[in-house]
């Protein structure tokens, strides 16, 4: 059997799909990355693998999120792309005529819109990460709550109370008001949801034409909170994939197997074994000048595979 | 007499002619370097905290000058308008202050009113200056200098170099990769980066953001390159208060009607910057009104540079794609057949059996 690897290396998660020949996916996993990147890929490639059947040649790898270009390199990607093209490709694969794409996503939480299957916008938030996955993880600990009920919960709410969704802080900061007023705990969950809504729409959906179909992916997808307050604020159906946490690694998969039919021609994945090898990422401060780039190498059996970091180039280019 | 400019906001618009000026004068003239991030951090611990990152970075640059005796005076023109009603920014009247207050210890400052409604007022103003700081030279013949010099850096400027390209003859210590034109034709798409020249133009602060787009392959167009005279075809009924904010605007507009077919406009914003409020709002109304596709680049402190690397590749992807109409990835979803497509519903309520099944698992 033959087929193509997909990456998505993002800040909170790090997914792995294996598609077949038609794009289909046949295997998928969703891990944590925890900070470590290297290690949560190589743990999902270990995963991905046990899920496949014996044989499988992979045809070529892409890669996307923001450890896209170290998850390139430490697999030997055929592309390394962004995730908004890399969740556009994916979302248009899945449901043809989609004109909006919603992905909210561990730190990054943004819009695409498409007409005719072609990005004709995009928008994705600030520098703030306010209203994204982390912030939902963080107050469901904060609530003794396992994410994973989060969603289920908000559901049962009769009467969402109404949150500050402006900033982390000031939501933060009103929901322990409103818990100690004596609000019960799902009209409160309700309420973040719905605020977590209120505020991607005033922010990254500001003046952003949302049209039907709507998808929405991403790891918060899971929400069935937040799905229920878009469809609220919408007033539209907003469909949820199948695979909606593993979208953009679908989508690299799909880029891969375009990259490669086009002309490529082999792969530079570099095996399964990987998973097995050591990897090193190590960093300095260069102090060719006052800049002091923080330089970033990674090695591998102590064969130096890529630098990055330095605004000038002098280190990128040594190898 | 040493003289230090430093090498932030209104100077990377007018550094050639103070530079001349003064040099004319008989000073020596020392420009602070490229904003590093010895620069950044140094601004950032000296500035109040409110205040935007291009006036951090200002703070930095006094400092690099005002460290080991490298000058004897440092010129700070409080620059209030030029030839328009519109001022400049509320922070830049106030800089002199600002920038005195932060610092206990600094060379004097020149602190000149630069209130220049016409040609004569920037006259009468060098004429103070060399009255009271080179009572021997001539102020025609350096301001004839100086005005000579800053009408061959707008017309190089204009003919398409970017500032920082034409600057260097100003300045001594450019490293060398910096002093690569990006002469901005040839591209295969267009591409308008509008915003402050101090962000535009200051590579360190915007990420390297302009190079990054050539190197994709895209010629870069920005205001300063619209003259004046082009510009003021589309002032508003009511101009906006302040003036790089007009320029902005108006030669936004210019560009965005012109017959280079600009295919998208990169907004490049200071976190915290008032006026960008209304300018990024009011260009993303003009970007609007003829279909072309406008991203908002936010500047502050951070150094990494994945969330703007990230945001300028879609973007340029996006307008190529636009661009071939047609395209030969899979956009139009082909591969779709014989997927089975599993969508749920979240109406009526109700989990998503295979959806949660795989946060799960």
């Amino acid at each position: 059997m033959v087929g193509y690897l997909g990456i998505d290396v993002g800040s909170v998660s790090t997914n792995l799909v294996a598609t077949n020949d038609h794009n289909e996916i046949i295997a998928s996993t969703y891990l944590r990355t925890q900070g470590q990147p290297i290690q949560a890929l190589q743990q999902g490639l270990v995963e991905l693998q046990q899920q496949l059947p014996p044989g499988f040649k992979v045809l070529g790898v892409g890669t996307t999120g923001s450890g896209r270009t170290l998850a390139g390199v430490v697999v030997g990607a055929d592309i390394v792309k962004n995730e908004i093209t890399a969740h556009a490709v994916a979302a248009a694969s899945l449901v043809p005529n989609v004109q909006t794409v919603l992905e909210i996503g561990g730190q990054d939480s943004k819009i695409i819109i498409l007409r005719d299957g072609v990005v004709t916008d995009f928008g994705m938030n600030t520098v703030c990460a306010a209203g994204t996955g982390s912030f939902m993880d963080h107050q469901a600990e904060r609530l003794g709550i396992p994410i994973a009920e989060f969603g289920n919960l908000a559901l049962r709410a009769t009467n969402p109370v109404r949150i500050a969704g402006r900033c982390t802080v000031f939501a933060e900061s009103d929901m322990v008001h409103k818990q100690q007023m004596g609000h019960k705990l799902e009209d409160i969950v309700a309420g973040l949801c719905e605020a977590l809504v209120r505020n991607y729409l005033n922010n990254v959906g500001k003046g952003k034409d949302i049209l039907p179909p709507v998808v929405f992916q991403g790891g918060v997808a899971a929400n069935a909170g937040i799905r229920t307050a878009f469809e609220r604020a919408l007033g539209i159906t907003v469909y949820v994939p199948q695979y909606y946490g593993v979208m953009g690694a679908w989508g690299a998969a799909i880029l891969a197997r375009e990259k490669v039919r086009g002309g490529a021609g082999t792969t530079k994945f570099r095996g399964f074994q990987i998973a097995r090898l050591d990897y090193q990422a190590s960093s300095f401060e260069c102090q060719g000048c006052p800049n002091q780039c923080e330089v970033i190498s990674i090695t591998s059996e102590g064969n130096i595979l890529a630098r990055w970091g330095d605004r000038c180039g002098r280190w990128e280019s040594m190898l | 007499m040493r003289i230090g400019i430093p090498r932030a906001l209104y100077f990377y618009s007018y550094l050639p002619f103070w530079h001349t000026f003064w040099t004319k004068l008989g000073h020596k003239v020392i420009v602070s370097p490229l904003t590093n991030k010895g620069i950044l951090d140094h601004g950032v611990k000296e500035a109040s905290t409110d205040l935007c990152v291009p006036v951090k970075v200002l703070h930095g640059h006094i400092a690099y000058l005002a460290a080991k005796d490298k000058v004897d005076a440092i010129f700070l023109p409080r620059m209030v308008n030029v030839g328009t009603k519109a001022t400049f920014c509320p922070k830049f009247l106030g800089l002199p202050e600002m920038v005195s207050s932060a610092f206990c210890q600094l060379p004097p400052l020149i602190v000149p009113r630069g209130d220049l409604g016409n040609p004569w007022r920037l006259f009468d103003l060098c004429h103070k200056l060399q009255r009271q700081w080179a009572p021997e030279g001539s102020v025609w013949l350096a301001y004839r200098a100086a005005r000579s010099a800053q009408n061959r850096f707008q017309r190089e400027i204009e003919q398409g170099r970017l500032p920082m390209d034409c600057l260097h003859n100003y300045t001594e210590d450019v490293p060398n990769h910096d002093r690569r034109a990006i002469i901005p034709s040839g591209g295969a798409l267009r591409v308008a980066v509008l915003g402050y020249p101090y962000a535009v133009y200051d590579s360190f602060l915007n990420g390297n953001s302009l190079k990054k787009l050539h190197k994709m392959g895209v010629s870069v167009y920005t205001a300063d390159m619209v003259p004046l005279g082009e510009q003021k075809r589309y002032r508003r009924h009511k101009d906006l208060f302040w003036h790089y904010s007009n320029v902005v605007l108006q030669a936004g507009q210019v560009l965005l009607d012109s017959t280079l077919k600009i295919d998208g406009v990169i907004n490049i914003s200071n976190f915290a910057c008032g006026p960008d409020a209304m300018v990024g709002k009011l260009l993303e109304f003009e970007c609007k009104k003829r279909a072309k596709p406008m991203i908002t680049l936010t500047l502050d402190e951070q150094t990494g540079e994945g969330g703007i690397n990230t945001r300028i590749e879609a973007f340029v992807d996006m307008l190529a794609r636009r661009k071939d109409g047609a395209h030969n990835l899979s956009l139009h979803g082909q591969f779709s057949t014989g997927f089975q497509t599993v969508v749920c519903r979240t109406r009526p309520r109700g989990d998503c059996p295979t959806a949660s099944q795989q946060a799960h698992s």
